[in-house]
């Protein structure tokens, strides 16, 4: 009864053929912190796995020479946390990845499996979306570009074609006096997130935002990026009046739902602090910089 | 000043009791080397698997295990047509082992199937069929209690009841009650009266290992069982009874237990792998999954509690009542006698001298509750100690005196008329006050913060135990005892022992064997083993000493009341020239009375209140009503610590439960449907939400443990709740009135203060 | 499908023919027969059954064992010589920092990890590196202390 396949190809040439091999039946193992868990009830049983942490190109960090950044699929949460470029410009997706259950998990979870498992709770992927990342995506045509938010189209679903293969996340390199934050709501220090928020927004000398994004985790049925919130904000100062507009078009800009977890109602206020909080840390961390560090 | 000379006098006595020893299974829990139940090889073990209801409430039509049993690899399936038809429980009789007529919690047993590898198992339960004809369920014990419910067992006024349950009927399990003078006439002698409903939620106990075992049916038709249990007899009686066999053909052999908190100290999966192994003739193995475990675990009950209190102007509670309905679950199991120590211990640790107590117990289509660390005690004590708050922050009283005038005394005659023997609530107070620097810097704890205390009391009985010595020709001994090793209980028996015969304690050897080698013993649990097993080790080593002093007479030409027995030596009290060596006397006695084996027994002792005293500092954050803990201080009235370290881990522990319960822990069910069956869901604290725990030891011997020595397992997760319910009204003067103070009741509270609600 | 595993366990070197389905947990524990790893919520959240791969700490529920090929897995029978206890084994023990001992062979890969990184950890990243690791008796109390005195101890006697 148990005929079940695992692969380890050593290109992404190789995995899209095994992927290609026998129908849609094989997953592909990034990290295996998600996959293993759901195989354990999925019906019908899981019966080919690819693992792609065996392919090199997967697994690298390549910083551009704007100091833009790719992340390849199976980058680990670990190596994110560790990485001095990162640190230095991306704090906020370092904080991401940092929530991601404890160390042995981040030591698995990966990039790729974080955002195409397509939870809306996912950790990284708000920061992901609010920092503007394209998936890069590779299939039998070639590879393909999409903005983020094109990736996911609800709950646990992406719109990948079957067969194609998410490769790297790419981060756009960040004009001068930018920054950004994530903040998120649990109800343990160890616990998916009920609330999360990223924030990023760009100073000009006087204080006032010229550019701005937010996107919320856990309030919808994928993660959210805040619509218009850049048109509204633009211009203002970075003050408090800014950050309780912010509260208010994120909170209004939530669909949250009702569960055990959490009600909708307290969803919906958390998403207007956590993103009030994780832009005022935006605006901080963009003050505090004063080259294309954020 | 004065309590510290006195504990160091009294730890000065002892060369072993009252020292700091690390567990004598320690290297085996450390190397990997520990042998847990899911870690016990039996050649040729099959894996057990059950098959649980999905629904919480609906009839069984029909069973057919015809397709599972044509799987190829399946060596068995069970259902309730394998064992006798007979119902059984420890407290009422209401259960099938498997299910027979209907199903009554999402969890029940259905059926079981041992096969040859685990894949084989999980599919054979699949192929299960099962025809159920749905039935509403109930969903709550108010719903149980309402007119028309619908009714979980319709022959409940014909059980057989054996503990102190009293079934009323309807879905109403069990009403208790206990009056202490005249309570509602004492209302109207009161400057004021105040009343509140208090709520607490359904806990699981989480022990880290679920549970397991491995039955083996034996060619002489005898059941051998190795199994994680808090209690090898109690569980031997329990799967006797369900399988119809004299108690003596089943034994069951204790493995290592990785933690139970009450939650394994009720019979589980060891009836099925029993018939299972009959049936298949080959071991089985069962471990349950996480997810089966939250299912058809025991958790800890839900309470809804309504006080009603009368104060005098001179500060004093004069009159209270005490009603609770509790939110059993689908089966009486600990629960039920649970209703009963409710009444007993509900009166806290204060003097109220009109006072009335009833609990109510009602069956709902819900997990089994039962037993969890001092079952009952923090859902009361929520109450009490948030309402003793509460009282005062409405009379503008000071907490602290409230309480000291308020505090039950030693020797007080309980609500249920027993003696309160050894009860020191006002000296763990002012530990507890010292400690925490209580009132110092109390005013600046900074924005946000606040800072609460709370008393609280587990009453701590003594079981039936008996324990038997063996003494070696070398003077080394063996222990042997029928208790499991839960929370370093060989340890503390080891100290016990060597202390009573003199003896360093690497010559001493512990074992908690199986129930064929083993004196009777009662579950690990309760805090009761100290009080129980570890005075029958004190009476084993007496007869032991007795035994050598009667060989010692001829030898020392004294009588044996003048001896003592010191160093390895019987020696003439006050003379210590006069003496002969222990390993001369038992040579002796091969030649006169032979081997020198001691025994020694306790019988049941009445349940007596051991009192914490607990201080909590939190922050809040007021927009997302989180909660941090920033400070944590226990002290604990232990008579005497054997084992300071271990007890102090004990406090450790139960603080941590205890914050779990007051802020984060939560077992949820929607429509009769388990919502967070695993810890993805069910939120334990991790090493960030707990801080590091102050103790301080409170040592005045009591009249009734070995040594002086005290129960103190329970007693410090009872004030946990209601400190941190405290402290948060201290912080941002909000009251949260039901467990767990999650941050979205507590923003919720928060904002309805803010648009003027207030407190 | 069974196929060949080259693993090196503990230091010593083993070839097994495994279920492609198998956990890395399964294979240690019932091919291994190393019992050390425990398996607890198989969901990755409680941290019992976390080994080292290659020196880096997974929960091996979450790992098939074939991920193992070619690769060293160190479990907690393999940190110290048979029925003795190393210097980090050795402060949990002094310290009470073991009480039913069921998470600790987790705890004591977590503190392995950490104390490589990290010789002078503050309580806080004690706290975070174990944080993936659930115990129910200890409140953590004697277990984040234990971990601070193996750290401190180190330092003395490299000092």
């Amino acid at each position: 009864m148990d005929d079940f396949t695992y692969h380890a190809p050593a290109t992404v040439a190789e995995a899209l053929a095994l992927r290609a091999e026998g129908g849609g039946a094989a997953r592909y193992l990034a990290g295996g912190s998600d996959l293993l868990l759901a195989m354990q009830r999925a019906e019908p049983p899981v019966a080919r796995v690819i693992d792609l942490k065996g392919i090199a190109a997967l697994r690298e960090i390549r910083v551009a020479a704007d100091g833009g950044v790719a992340l390849g699929a199976a980058v680990t949460m670990a190596a994110i946390e560790r990485h001095a470029h990162l640190l230095a410009h991306y704090p906020a997706l370092v904080a991401a990845a940092a929530a991601v259950g404890g160390p042995p998990i981040r030591n698995r979870a990966t990039v790729g499996g974080n955002v195409c498992n397509a939870s809306p709770a996912a950790d990284t992927s708000p920061v992901l979306l609010a920092l503007g990342a394209r998936a890069v995506i590779a299939g039998g045509g070639g590879e393909r570009e999409l903005p983020l938010a094109e990736l996911w189209s609800g709950p646990g679903r992406l719109t990948l074609l079957d067969g194609e293969l998410l490769t790297a996340v790419r981060l756009p390199a960040l004009p001068p006096r930018t920054g950004c934050g994530f903040q998120r709501l649990t109800r343990a220090a160890m616990d998916i997130a009920l609330v999360s928020a990223a924030a990023v927004c760009t100073l000009d000398r006087g204080d006032r935002i010229t550019a701005a994004a937010c996107a919320l985790g856990a309030v919808a049925p994928t993660v959210l990026a805040v619509a218009g919130l850049g048109a509204a904000l633009a211009g203002s100062r970075a003050d408090a009046g800014t950050l309780a507009r912010v509260e208010h078009l994120a909170a209004a800009a939530a669909r949250p739902i009702d569960d055990h977890r959490a009600s909708a109602a307290y969803r919906r206020e958390m998403a207007g602090v956590m993103a009030r909080r994780a832009m005022a840390e935006a605006c901080d961390r963009a003050r505090a910089t004063s080259g294309g560090a954020a | 000043m004065v309590q510290q000379a006195e504990q160091q006098a009294l730890q000065q006595q002892f060369r072993y009791v009252g020292k700091r020893i690390p567990r004598v299974d320690i290297v085996s829990k450390l190397t990997g080397a520990a042998v847990f139940a899911e870690d016990v090889k039996v050649p040729g073990v099959l894996y057990g698997k059950l098959l649980h209801s999905p629904h919480p409430h609906a009839r069984i039509v029909r069973i057919d295990t015809s397709r599972a049993e044509q799987l190829p690899g399946v060596r068995a399936v069970a259902t309730a047509a394998d064992l006798p038809d007979k119902r059984v429980g420890r407290v009422v009789k209401d259960e099938h082992y498997f299910a027979r007529d209907k199903v009554r919690y999402v969890g029940d047993r259905v059926a079981a199937v041992a096969a040859d590898t685990r894949e084989i198992a999980l599919e054979a339960v699949r192929r299960i069929e099962v025809e159920y004809e749905l039935l509403p369920p109930v969903r709550d014990a108010f719903e149980g209690l309402a007119a028309g419910a619908p009714i979980i067992h319709e022959d409940l006024l014909r059980y057989t009841v054996v503990g102190p349950a009293k079934p009323q009927g309807g879905n109403l399990c069990s009403l208790n009650s206990l009056t202490r003078g005249e309570p509602e006439a004492a209302f109207g002698e009161c400057a004021r009266v105040f009343e509140q409903v208090y709520t607490t939620q359904m806990q699981h106990q989480t022990y880290l290992e679920p549970h397991a075992c491995v039955a083996v049916y034996n060619p002489d038709r005898t059941y051998t069982i190795h199994t994680a249990n808090q209690g090898q007899f109690p569980l031997r009686n329990a799967v006797a009874e369900v399988l119809g066999v004299p108690q003596n053909q089943v034994r069951v052999v204790p493995a290592e237990i990785g933690g139970g908190f009450g939650g394994k100290s009720i019979m589980k999966i060891e009836p099925a792998a029993a018939v299972l192994a009959k049936k298949a003739g080959r071991p089985v193995r069962i471990v349950m999954s996480r997810h089966e475990d939250f299912i058809g675990g025991n958790p800890r009950a839900a309470f809804h509690i309504t006080l009603k209190t009368g104060v005098t102007a001179d500060m004093r509670m004069h009159a209270r009542t005490i009603d609770v309905v509790m939110d059993q679950g689908a089966h009486a199991m600990g629960a039920g006698a649970m209703a009963a120590s409710v009444t007993q211990f509900a009166e806290g640790p204060y003097a109220i001298p009109n006072l009335r107590i009833t609990s109510r117990l009602v069956y709902t289509n819900k997990a089994c509750t039962s037993a969890m660390r001092a079952p009952g005690g923090p859902q009361i004590n929520f109450a009490l100690e948030s309402e003793t708050e509460r009282i005062c922050a409405a009379m503008g009283w000071d907490g602290i005196e409230f309480r000291r005038r308020n505090a039950m005394p030693t020797d007080y005659v309980n609500t249920a008329g027993g003696v309160n023997r050894s009860v020191f609530t006002l000296d763990t107070l002012e530990a507890c006050l010292a400690l925490s620097g209580y009132r110092h810097d109390r005013a600046r704890l900074g924005p946000n913060r606040g800072r609460g205390l709370a008393l609280g009391n587990w009453n701590v009985g003594g079981n039936a135990s008996g324990a038997v010595i063996k003494m070696n020709g070398d003077g080394s001994v063996n222990v042997i005892g029928g208790v499991v090793d839960l929370s370093g209980v060989n340890t503390t028996m080891t100290q016990i022992v060597a202390e009573a015969l003199d003896v360093p304690l690497e010559r001493v050897t512990v074992k908690s064997l199986d129930t064929d080698s083993a004196p009777h013993a009662t579950n690990s649990g309760g805090s009761q083993v100290l009080k129980s097993h570890g005075l029958a080790c004190f009476k084993a080593s007496e007869h032991i000493k007795a035994q050598l002093f009667e060989l010692a007479v001829d030898e020392l030409d004294a009588s044996a009341e003048r001896m003592e027995l010191k160093g390895g030596q019987v020696r003439v009290q006050g003379e210590p020239s006069r003496a002969v060596a222990v390993t001369k006397l038992l040579s002796q006695a091969q030649g006169k009375t032979g081997p020198i084996v001691g025994y020694g027994a306790t019988g049941n002792s009445p349940r007596m209140p051991s009192m914490a005293a607990h201080v909590a500092d939190v922050e809040v954050d007021p927009e997302t009503g989180q909660v941090k803990v920033v400070r944590y201080c226990a002290a604990q009235d232990v008579g005497l610590a054997i084992n300071p370290m271990s007890v102090e881990g004990q406090i450790h522990g139960g603080v941590a439960q205890g914050l779990g319960q007051a802020l984060c822990e939560q077992f949820t069910y929607r429509d009769g449907q388990p919502q967070n069956a695993g810890f993805l869901d069910y939120k334990i604290p991790s090493a960030l939400d707990v801080p590091m725990i102050e103790t301080t030891l409170v040592e005045k011997p009591s009249v009734a443990g070995p040594y002086g020595a005290k129960g103190v397992g329970e007693p410090p997760v009872v004030p946990v709740p209601a400190a941190i319910a405290n402290a948060i009204y201290n912080a941002v003067g909000v009251r949260v009135t039901s467990l767990p103070i999650t941050p979205e009741k507590l923003r919720q509270a928060i904002r309805e203060q803010e648009r003027g609600g207030g407190a | 499908m069974k196929i060949p595993l080259r693993v090196t366990v503990n230091g010593v070197p083993r070839e097994d023919l495994v279920e492609a389905r198998t956990s890395l947990l399964t294979y240690l524990r019932e091919q291994c027969d190393l019992t050390g790893a425990k398996r607890a919520c198989e969901e990755g959240e409680c941290g019992c059954c976390s080994v080292l791969l290659d020196g880096t700490q997974v929960t091996a529920c979450l790992v098939f064992a074939i991920e193992a090929q070619g690769r060293h897995v160190t479990t907690v029978e393999g940190l110290s010589e048979p029925q003795l206890l190393n210097a980090l084994q050795q402060a949990f023990a002094e310290n009470g920092a073991s009480q039913c001992g069921f998470c600790i062979p987790g705890m004591l890969m977590s503190a392995t990890t950490l104390l490589e990184r990290n010789g002078s950890p503050s309580e806080a990243e004690i706290r975070r590196a174990i944080s993936g690791n659930l115990c129910r008796c200890t409140g953590y109390d004697r277990i984040v202390a234990a971990i601070g005195a193996a750290a401190a101890q180190r330092r003395n006697a490299k000092g």
